[in-house]
């Protein structure tokens, strides 16, 4: 088994944020990527002797009497950690039973990368760390099929439901957000939801419909160290969680 | 102490698991948090909805599969797990049979239709909602004074079908509804040697080597499951935070008892499993603070009762009405909305508003027609009334006056309320005929409402009730059934009855599961 002091799982903002932190206070760490990091944090690991290690996507927490000390991967290779373990692999907007189960708005498309899957929700939560669910969570987009996000402000343009009428403030995102999760009692559907924007330009008028797209809302409770909580409030020992896919407990 | 089954909770989803278990000849016992038997179980209306039954078919009633599925395809509102909706259907009816054969009484009730009869297909009106014929509370010896029973005796006769008064029942101590469903299951469970331990919290669950293998107690004990732990411990009503998370509703109270705190989901979460949220619940209901009840359950629900009733309308702060009143369930969606551009909820806080005719020929609170608690809050006009909790005087009364005139011509244009809501009140003869009313003579009336939900969301199970983990694999030896587990297999409800047929149903099939394995 590869053994380390401290594991960093994910190579994004949050992950490199962290390995850095860790390694200035000279905890030999290692940061696994199941994808490939940018050129730019190859380059800052490396300059700062963190081992990066690409194409690893972790799949399950080793624990050992209650602690959390290491991490199997897919290919069935073993890390251990000998003083805690960093999830930091952001949302789970490309996954998509995650997101119907967490997620109030539906047909949701994802602006993340096909990466986005969750795994450090469903590692966090499989060990016994607490869901902290954001209601409301306005961080909504409208987006065109090909994934592009739509100016909803544009001019000369208006957002309808399917029955033609107008539900928000185009301008005001948030009224927008919120108002796609308007459900309906009696039809059980969302009432503006499939929508669409009409727009005209010089070559005419159109009719474009629109897909949210969402940040994810559901996280791993942590506290102020970014400490792991478990559902009775207390820290899970060994493992702490990072950017996107950690959220301050309430 | 070892058993094969350990079952936490003796609500109907518990002593139904027992009463299977011991019919597959597993020993079971069935642990309990509080002093008394029967959990939420004992407090509902006892109503066990079953689709496409064989006592319907004897009574020349048509009902099919299909029409079945149909129903469920609306009920669920797109919340549902199909494998599991699929599951329920199909063995409900073999496990009211089952249940009846065990020797609990479950007869159909007369002439309930289902709640969305006229809006969804495959809705019947009649012939698929059952409750228990009257329970002799002497055949439970000593057990009897261990049952948890609702105040009042309301509860003694059964719905919609004339045994004996109230009076005789309390006199025969017959018990009918929720508790007499349970009376019946502890029965046919005592009968089969189930062992059922009271005051006994279930703290963690025992695992090894991967596999749940039995519960810790609170107070230390080690209770072995050699084949399985069921789950049957309930929701999570009266946890604030779970709640919250779960109903997405700003303040949303419980008519639960303290002990209905999510602990199987908890225990459950700490070895691995899943949880899933059903988003837009419907079985979200309107009360108000009664004074007089006991603290720990102190809204009283008005959802089929005031909030129905002539002479009344629901308001928001705006003092606009938001809803058809008299369906709880197209409610429940207009109380999440939420507005993007202040950053709060719409329609909560809200109101019931309503005038002297609704007092004479309702009345609210607990004392019944023609009375009003003194609490209330009253205004000679409706601007005083306005001002008196805090709203627009001007659009109050604009609201009121447009109302008024939906009731002239017949026709509620804003918001479609009809004269005749489904309404259990019809059956068990409480509260008048629901239907529309003006709101014009003074005095003037407003209470402030108050929002509670039968959760739905819970822990993810598949169909034959495993308890799945994080990657949607069971997890070995542990199974949820009734409010423990998400109820993707009825999405966002509400139709009466199916939240103890669904209990009843899983708990076989998880038994079916044990016993296979």
């Amino acid at each position: 088994m590869n053994a380390c002091e401290v594991l960093v799982v994910g190579a994004g903002r949050a992950g490199l944020a962290a390995a850095l932190a860790t390694v200035e206070r000279g905890l030999e760490t290692i940061v696994l990527e199941k994808a490939t990091a940018t050129a730019a944090v190859q380059q800052t690991l490396r300059e700062s002797n963190v081992t990066l290690l690409s194409g690893c996507r972790a799949s399950r927490l080793i624990v050992e009497s209650g602690r959390v000390v290491g991490i199997t991967l897919a290919d069935g290779r073993a890390f251990s950690a000998r003083e805690r373990v960093v999830l930091a692999t952001g949302g789970y907007e490309s996954d998509p039973v995650l997101t119907r189960r967490f997620e109030d708005v539906p047909n949701l498309v994802s602006l993340y990368p096909p990466s986005a899957t969750g795994d450090g929700l469903r590692m966090g939560g499989s060990v016994g760390g607490r869901i902290q669910l954001e209601r409301n969570n306005l961080n909504i987009r409208l987006v065109d099929e090909h994934g592009a996000i739509v100016d909803v402000a544009r001019p000369n343009s208006k957002i309808v439901n399917r029955f033609g009428q107008r539900f928000a403030n185009e301008a005001a995102p948030a009224e927008l957000a919120a108002a796609l999760r308007v459900f309906d009692g009696r039809t059980r559907t969302f009432t503006n939801l499939p929508c669409w924007q009409l727009f005209e330009d010089a070559a005419g008028s159109h009719k474009l419909e629109l897909h949210p797209s969402i940040a994810s809302s559901a996280r791993l409770a942590t506290d102020s160290d970014a400490r792991v909580l478990n559902w009775y409030g207390q820290a899970i020992p060994g493992l702490y969680a990072a950017g996107r896919l950690a959220s301050i407990a309430h | 102490m070892t058993s094969d089954v350990v079952i936490v909770g003796s609500g109907i989803g518990g002593l139904a698991a027992a009463i299977a278990a011991a019919e597959y000849g597993l020993r079971a016992v069935v642990i309990e948090r509080a002093r008394r038997v029967g959990g939420s179980t004992s407090h509902s209306y006892g109503g066990v909805w079953v689709a496409n039954n064989d006592v319907a078919r004897a009574n020349g009633i048509a009902d099919s599969r299909e029409a079945a599925m149909q129903y469920m395809e609306y009920v669920g509102g797109g919340q549902t797990d199909p494998a599991r909706v699929s599951a329920f259907i199909d063995a409900a009816p073999r496990a009211l049979a089952f249940y009846q054969r065990a020797g609990i009484q479950l007869e159909l009730t007369p002439s309930l239709r289902d709640h969305f009869y006229g809006t969804a297909e495959g809705a019947i009106a009649d012939g698929r909602h059952f409750d228990v014929a009257p329970f002799s509370g002497a055949s439970l010896g000593p057990w009897r004074s261990r049952l948890e029973t609702p105040d009042g005796d309301g509860w003694r006769t059964p719905l919609g079908r004339h045994f004996s008064t109230q009076a005789e029942a309390r006199e025969r101590d017959e018990l009918a509804q929720g508790a007499g469903l349970i009376a019946y299951a502890l029965r046919c469970a005592l009968d089969r040697g189930v062992e059922v331990l009271l005051e006994t919290a279930a703290e963690k669950l025992i695992v090894r080597n991967g596999r749940v293998l039995g519960v810790r107690t609170a107070d230390g004990r080690e209770l072995i499951g050699e084949r399985g732990v069921v789950l049957a411990s309930g929701g999570f009503e009266s946890d604030t935070t779970l709640s919250q998370m779960s109903e997405n509703l700003p303040e949303c109270r419980s008519v639960h008892s303290s002990a209905i705190a999510g602990d199987g989901l908890r225990m459950a979460a700490e070895a691995g499993a899943a949880i899933r949220i059903i988003h837009n619940n419907l079985a979200v209901l309107l009360g108000y603070d009664e004074p007089a009840l006991p603290a720990e359950r102190n809204i009283r629900v008005i959802a089929n009762k005031e909030l129905v009733a002539p002479h009344g309308i629901v308001v928001n702060r705006a003092g606009e009405r938001f809803g058809n009143e008299g369906s709880f369930q197209n409610f429940a969606a207009a109380l999440r909305v939420f507005d993007g551009r202040t950053r709060q909820s719409r329609n909560l806080p809200c109101w019931l508003v309503f005038d002297r005719q609704f007092v004479t020929r309702s009345g609210f609170g607990l004392a019944g027609p023609g009375t009003l608690p003194d609490w209330v809050v009253r205004g000679g006009t409706i601007g005083e009334l306005a001002r008196r909790i805090g709203i627009s005087a001007d659009q109050l009364a604009a609201t009121v006056a447009r109302f008024n005139t939906f009731v002239e011509s017949g026709e509620d244009r804003d918001f479609g309320r009809v004269g005749k809501a489904w309404s259990l009140a019809q059956l068990t003869g409480v509260g008048p005929n629901p239907g529309l009313g003006t709101v014009e003579l003074p005095p003037f009336y407003a209470v402030p409402l108050v929002t509670t939900a039968m959760g739905a969301s819970g822990l993810a199970a598949d169909p034959a009730a495993r308890v799945l983990d994080w990657w949607d694999e069971p997890l070995p030896g542990l199974y949820a059934v009734g409010n423990a587990a998400a109820h993707d297999e009825y999405g966002v409800g509400y139709q009466a009855g199916q939240s103890l047929s669904s209990a009843m149903t899983f708990a076989l099939l998880a038994v079916e599961s044990i016993a296979a394995g």
